[in-house]
């Protein structure tokens, strides 16, 4: 049990993290992982500043001592529980172990092994696959947070999926995309031959018959994965309350219930609607929800940390996160997706005379001018996919675009990468998950 | 069987910046230790953070034999040798005191801007040994600025970094950086006239030798996905263009000479494209023997991981004294932020430039409006590459430039 400093905030960040990665070149294998890491992050704020460490030695005794250090350079403050963002610390006492029952810890790993093996055979139909990976990747992560305040919370998340990485070759052309298959649990993960066989037939088709695009502005459907993408990128990071911090102006700007873009747009980013950014705390102990950044067209919220939160004066929203035990917390997005609309996929095509569809993507930032590096992208040509084309970058000022999005589609996916993730500063790699609906856009920039 | 142990251990101390002070400070020590067992032509590793059990380790490594995972090279081995770069770091408080000061400068003098993020103080130790006396280590200590900042009243969420390493006393040089861009960002100037500039890249992240990053790798090169398939020894770039794989002392901050199966090259380099010519891709061992390529001391991976062909550290030769020579009178582009672009599959370069100034080799005069650059990599290190400098105006801290000419389009 821990002895918490008297006149200080503190707080303690225990994470025990188990982690699988087999990984195959060709069907030889090539690395095979196991990693168990147990590391915590302690934090010690006397109202001025914040002194913090992080830590492998997670005894009581360990973590005590640290503690004991920590305050050593503090200077006790007696009202430090009314401190802004102390106040925006929420003393909850749960635990919300919700994988541990089918944890991947549990399942062996030839089990496992022998899950990504069985797709093998369907990469000797393509002679066109001049190279392949397949990677099998687990983690499980539990964590428990204890404050001075009183929060006493454990709970934990989970992930386990496939990479099916291609490198396709002929003559003198050459193409590179990855398919994945991921579950929150080992038990829902299953073989998918026909996801895989049907991925690789459009890479080759793409790598043959690829030709580059005239730079310009276009009409500009994007899949649910470029559609996760732009809102994460696009507006998820500008929502992110850190960085409205100190200038009067940005807040301003941003101010809740300016009407940004057409009423078909709600972008909400979430911790409670699936995915990898299912999480029922933040790394500060609050409680998750469900947060609106645009409602309707509207600006409808952002994403706090209780540091954000109380300079700001808004409600916690439960986005403190850090990439593990060795970081601390910022706002970072969760689960961000577009809502869906109701008009089928088929009807949005239906009017496209001639446009781009973006199926797959490479990579994306944002910033005033966000990007979306596409793997695959197609020509439409009178409401239907046509042929192939090469595109290097899509990009578009953030707050115009919202206003050229034109038509969402009712399907809808929410993708949780297992490659990757999301970065700022100098975290990358984040799980979050992201999707949406199809999006129609007008004029995007094509370079 | 032959055991090998490798450690990674990081001890930094941070200043935490937001809303333009010091808000924080973080201690980290982080010890990562991994045992590795080479055996009849397979590999075993075992891996832990923190204080290392090695009986403990060396038991999981045997039982991880039985994953069968194949390496069939010979572990490195009679080469000692040992490389400390920096010199003592400061005094946590002396740190602490200074980055308060620093703080407060750019406060006082810069009211318009809003800083955030961090400083670093940072000692990185690494090594390898085997029972072959294989015995590498390496320390590098050293400061490191990661400073974003915004102009009040600006629409974007970051404007520009202050971003540099330096392995001595960095305060007073950052400080004459950070003035020099925080002043040229007030000052806006327009792009100049035409469509073709020299574009000054920084040498670090450096997003244009990014795309041999990719195609350059042994494995990709080999099975013929790469772009540069199949032309080895052909004259793709200009006679001035020299790249190598590199881990040298002046490389960036925290590289360590040798890569992770504790190959070391002669002057820390490995020749990959000389005067323009394609001499090798990248390579680790595995990749090497597999494919019949030169070993260029390319191997990565995490401290636990079985090596893989991903410790590649490309650096193009320097070809001029300075900026001002590569210019040559001329004025060019600095990229400040160029943040999203990509190589496409044919190897054509686009990118969005958030931020960039106008350079005259000697300062910067101002800041450019928002524009894009594109260009084929045949000609960015062809025909319109202009020269590498491996420092900067300022004299200060770690890095250089790579100029080339590129399309400019306004937005």
């Amino acid at each position: 049990m821990l002895k918490f400093p008297e006149n200080l905030y503190c707080d303690v960040r225990i994470e025990d993290s188990f982690e699988t990665l087999i990984q195959y070149r060709k069907e030889v294998l090539f690395d095979h992982r196991v990693r168990q890491t147990h590391g915590a992050f302690v934090r010690v704020f006397d109202g001025s500043r914040w002194y913090t460490a992080a830590t492998t030695e997670t005894s009581p005794a360990s973590l005590q001592k640290t503690l004991d250090e920590l305050a050593e350079l503090a200077t006790p403050c007696a009202d430090v529980l009314n401190h802004p963002t102390v106040q925006s610390l929420r003393p909850h006492r749960a635990k919300e172990m919700r994988f541990a029952e089918r944890s991947v810890r549990n399942i062996l790993e030839r089990t496992k092994a022998e899950l990504l093996r069985c797709h093998f055979p369907v990469f000797q139909e393509f002679t066109t696959v001049g190279d392949w990976q397949a990677r099998y990747r687990d983690t499980h992560v539990v964590k428990r947070f204890l404050s001075s305040k009183g929060a006493d919370v454990e709970f934990d998340s989970q992930l386990a999926g496939l990479v099916f990485a291609s490198s396709f070759s002929e003559s003198e052309k050459q193409f590179f995309d990855y398919e994945s298959i991921v579950e929150n649990s080992f038990e829902n993960l299953r073989p998918n031959q026909d996801k895989l066989r049907k991925f690789l037939s459009s890479c080759e088709t793409y790598m043959k018959h690829a030709e580059p695009l005239s730079p310009g502005n276009y009409t500009v459907l994007l899949s649910p994965i470029a559609t996760g993408i732009f809102a994460h990128e696009s507006f998820g990071h500008k929502s992110e309350a850190d960085f409205m911090l100190g200038d009067p102006g940005m807040l301003e700007e941003w101010k809740l219930g300016k009407q940004v873009a057409a009423p078909v747009l709600s972008i909400v980013d979430s911790g409670r609607d699936g995915g990898i950014g299912d999480l029922p705390f933040d790394d500060e102990g609050n409680a998750t929800e469900r947060t609106y950044l645009i409602k309707g067209g509207v600006l409808a919220g952002r994403l706090h940390s209780a540091q954000t939160a109380g300079c700001l004066s808004e409600a916690p929203t439960g986005n403190a996160r850090a990439l593990n035990f060795e970081y601390d917390v910022m706002p970072r997005m969760r689960s961000t997706y577009i809502e869906p609309g109701e008009r089928p996929l088929a009807e949005l095509l239906a009017g496209v005379a001639d446009g781009v569809f973006i199926e797959s993507v490479k990579h994306g930032s944002g910033m005033s001018t966000f990007t979306i590096a596409p793997a695959r992208a197609w020509r439409i040509r009178n409401g239907i996919v046509s042929e192939p084309v090469r595109v290097a970058v899509l990009s578009g000022n953030v707050m115009t675009t919202l206003g050229e999005i034109d038509a969402v589609s009712s399907d809808f996916a929410l993708i949780s990468p297992i490659r990757g993730g999301c970065g700022k500063n100098d975290q990358r790699d984040l799980p979050v998950a992201f999707g949406g609906p199809y999006v129609l856009v007008r004029n995007m920039r094509i370079s | 069987m032959t055991f090998e142990v490798v450690t990674n251990r990081n001890i930094e101390f941070h200043a935490q910046i937001s809303e333009n002070q010091v808000t924080g400070f973080k201690q980290l020590d982080i010890d990562r230790t991994a045992l590795r067992l080479y055996r009849n032509g397979h590999i075993a590793i075992a891996g832990t953070t923190g204080t290392a059990n090695f009986d403990e380790l060396r038991k999981k490594a045997v039982s991880a034999l039985d994953r069968g995972i194949l390496y069939p090279c010979e572990p490195s081995s009679s080469l000692k040798r040992q490389v400390i770069l920096g010199n003592e770091l400061m005094s946590r408080q002396l740190f602490a005191k200074h980055c308060d000061d620093f703080m407060g400068t750019l406060r006082s003098q810069f009211p318009n801007f809003v800083f955030s993020n961090k400083i670093r103080m940072v000692q990185c130790e690494k090594s390898i040994r085997n029972e072959r006396e294989l015995d590498l280590s390496f320390c590098d200590r050293y400061y490191s600025f990661e400073i974003l900042f915004k102009r009040l009243g600006s629409k974007d969420i970051i404007d520009g970094a202050l971003y540099r390493s330096f392995r001595e006393n960095p305060f007073e040089g950052m400080l004459a950086l950070a003035r020099e861009k925080l002043t040229a960002f007030d000052s806006e100037c327009a792009l100049p006239h035409g469509k073709d500039f020299s574009v000054i890249w920084p040498e670090e992240d450096n997003e244009l030798l990014y795309f041999f990053w990719k195609q350059l790798n042994g494995r990709q090169f080999a099975t013929g996905t790469s772009l540069l398939s199949g032309k080895l020894g052909k004259q793709l770039f200009s006679a001035e263009f020299n790249l190598v794989h590199d881990c040298s002392a002046d490389c960036a901050a925290g590289t360590a000479f040798f890569d992770s199966e504790g190959v070391v090259n002669s002057d820390f380099q490995f020749p990959l494209i000389e005067k323009g010519v394609l001499r090798a891709p990248f390579a680790d061992k595995r990749t090497a023997q597999e494919f019949s390529l030169p070993l260029t001391g390319s191997a990565g991976g995490a401290y636990d991981e079985a090596p893989n062909v991903e410790g590649f550290t490309p650096r193009a030769l320097a070809t001029h004294q300075s900026l001002r020579d590569i210019l040559g009178g001329q004025t060019g582009i600095l990229i400040e932020s160029a943040s999203g672009g990509d190589f496409d599959s044919a190897g054509r370069f686009a990118s969005p430039v958030q931020c960039a100034y106008l350079h005259d080799g000697e300062r910067i005069l101002g800041r450019l409006p928002e524009f894009e650059v594109s260009g084929s990599v045949y000609d960015l290190f062809g025909r319109s590459f202009r020269g590498v400098c491996h420092n900067n105006p300022q004299g200060v801290g770690l890095g250089g430039f790579v100029v080339t000419n590129m399309e400019i389009t306004r937005e």
